[in-house]
């Protein structure tokens, strides 16, 4: 058996991952296993230029299907996007949302895909400018929104709530991290 | 042809200012950014598509940095045209291939440009020369404020900006560095350092050709992920991996001239001499030809040749760019005998001079 990512050396080690209803099996080689381990696999989807991911049916589907990873069928089917009628298998087949409200209609397993793809599912860093400026956000050196600690706090309490403690874990170092930047 | 006086120039990322030696050719900062009124590329109608366009062009026009840009629709341009455009990065291969109304703003020295309706509605682009990563990413920063103060963009206090790919959710940035490493190549240290970037969460990509085989040794190493960092966190974080390249690179420079000095010099004035005189060069010989001058250029064994000349090169001797200056089209054959002819040329210029 030849390795479904290289497709040059021998397979050693079959993988399996759980797509919607369906189990697909890869056969990889040591070199490609290492790196589709589950520490990595989101760097595999970054790592598809872009511009193929449209054709992910094709040759990249192996790569997408692994990092789409385990969603339970029955929840894949629900959402269905009020803004551009575009559902989550279509989602997952094309791998492109259909608008900017797709991001609220699949809440919960896109915001895992996310997770999975980034290691993280909260933005740090620049937004738009409020259309009114606010006196203290004009001194902000990158003319961002800037998250305060108070939102990160309400955000770990809920991430507790939820159990969700790798989220709570990240929450922790960002407030850590706002408190040394000492504002 | 409407690009005539583009193909006979260098954008002036290939200046070779600050280009520790020619080890770090340029460096490229992305934004992803999206209209929150239209949806995207896979649900958008071409009335939408083109009232995209009218309102990021308006928006332009206020800009300080792009209101003098030219813009360029894609349905004006030929084929080769468009190709010329994606060889010299002002656009990506989906821009110049898809359906639809689509277009590229770019300035005059092609340090800034916006694609218009590739997979986002808007892709920003900054690139500047060798390792001066934070002017492309401050002149980023100061286009997208411009534009995002003048449209709806689509953004959630909680993800980021939302595109249509959710690999580039978030802050939507791609910064990549174009790094030229022949020493970590020939001293086959390249995988190791592949594997430890892996492990940062950076990629590295051959920019011509695969993985570590890459043809002129040429590679870009680009952040992966878009979400949980902030820009100046990932512009940081790339900078110093390059510095750290850098050092890598002339640890392997230095081990090989100690090594096999007489080997060294041979390979490079080989390549030169096959650069000055070949008369049929197709672009994978070419690329690892001019790659093998550059070091020498690097190591100060070949003395005279700028850094810019060598990029400019690079950039002239693509098909498009040789399709264009020939004015019809050529098929391979041609091309390699155009390619070698303008690379004889170029070099006996750039020799009396
Ligand atoms: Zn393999
Ligand atoms: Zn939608």
């Amino acid at each position: 058996m030849i390795c479904n990512i290289c497709n040059e050396r021998q397979a050693t080690i079959e993988f399996t991952a759980i797509v919607g209803d369906a189990k697909k099996t890869l056969h990889l080689c040591q070199e490609c296993s290492k790196q589709q381990g589950q520490k990595t696999a989101p760097a595999k989807l970054a790592d598809v230029p872009t511009e193929n991911l449209a054709a992910a049916q094709t040759a990249e589907t192996k790569k997408v299907d692994v990092v789409t990873g385990p969603v339970a069928g029955a929840e894949a089917g629900k959402g269905l996007c009020p803004g551009c009628g575009m559902t989550y298998e279509e989602f997952r087949k094309v791998g492109r949302l259909g608008c900017s409200q797709c991001y609220e209609a699949f809440g919960a397993p896109l915001r895992r895909l996310l997770k999975r793809i980034h290691g993280s599912d909260l933005h740090v860093g620049r937004g738009p400018k409020a259309p009114t400026p606010v006196a203290e956000h004009e001194d902000s050196p990158t003319g961002g929104t800037v998250t305060d600690a108070e939102d990160l706090r309400a955000d770990l309490a809920a991430a507790v709530d939820a159990e969700d403690y790798e989220r709570a874990a990240d929450l922790r170092d960002r407030i850590a991290r706002l408190r040394q930047e000492g504002s | 042809m409407k690009l005539d006086s583009l193909i006979r120039t260098a954008p002036s990322w290939m200046s070779g200012d600050g280009d520790a030696d020619g080890i770090v050719i340029s460096c490229r900062a992305r934004l992803a950014r999206n209209l929150a009124d239209y949806p995207f590329a896979t649900r958008i109608t071409q009335a939408q598509q083109q009232q995209v366009i009218d309102a990021v062009l308006a928006a332009a026009k206020t800009s300080h940095s792009m209101s003098t840009a030219t813009y360029f629709g894609m349905s004006v341009l030929d084929g080769n045209e468009r190709r010329v455009l994606v060889e010299r990065h002002l656009i990506s291969p989906t821009l110049a291939d898809e359906k639809g109304e689509r277009g590229v703003l770019f300035n005059q020295d092609e340090s800034l440009s916006v694609m218009i309706n590739e997979e986002d509605h808007l892709r920003l682009q900054a690139i500047s020369p060798g390792t001066r990563g934070r002017d492309a990413f401050a002149a980023i920063c100061a286009l997208d404020d411009e534009l995002l103060n003048a449209v709806n963009c689509a953004h959630d206090p909680r993800i980021g900006f939302l595109t249509a790919c959710p690999t580039n959710t978030g802050t939507g940035l791609r910064l990549s560095v174009l790094m030229h490493l022949p020493a970590l190549v020939l001293t086959e240290d390249m995988e190791r350092v592949l594997q430890g970037l892996s492990q940062l969460s950076f990629t590295v990509r051959g920019v011509y050709g695969e993985g570590s085989n890459a043809a002129g040794n040429l590679f870009q190493i680009s952040n992966q992920a878009t979400l949980g960092a902030s820009e100046e966190s990932i512009l940081e974080e790339l900078l110093r991996i390059t510095e750290q390249l850098i050092g890598y690179e002339r640890d392997a420079q230095d081990s090989l001239t100690k090594e096999a000095r007489g080997q060294m010099e041979d390979k490079v004035w080989r390549a030169y001499g096959i650069l000055s005189h070949a008369r049929i060069l197709t672009s994978q010989e070419f690329m690892n030809l001019l790659s093998a001058v550059r070091l020498g250029c690097t190591l100060g064994i070949v003395r005279g040749i700028p850094s810019a000349f060598l990029n400019h090169l690079m950039i002239a001797t693509q098909p498009s760019h040789l399709r264009a200056d020939a004015g019809r089209g050529l098929t391979p054959a041609e091309r390699d005998l155009r390619r070698a002819d303008l690379v004889r040329e170029k070099l006996s210029q750039v020799n009396n001079s």
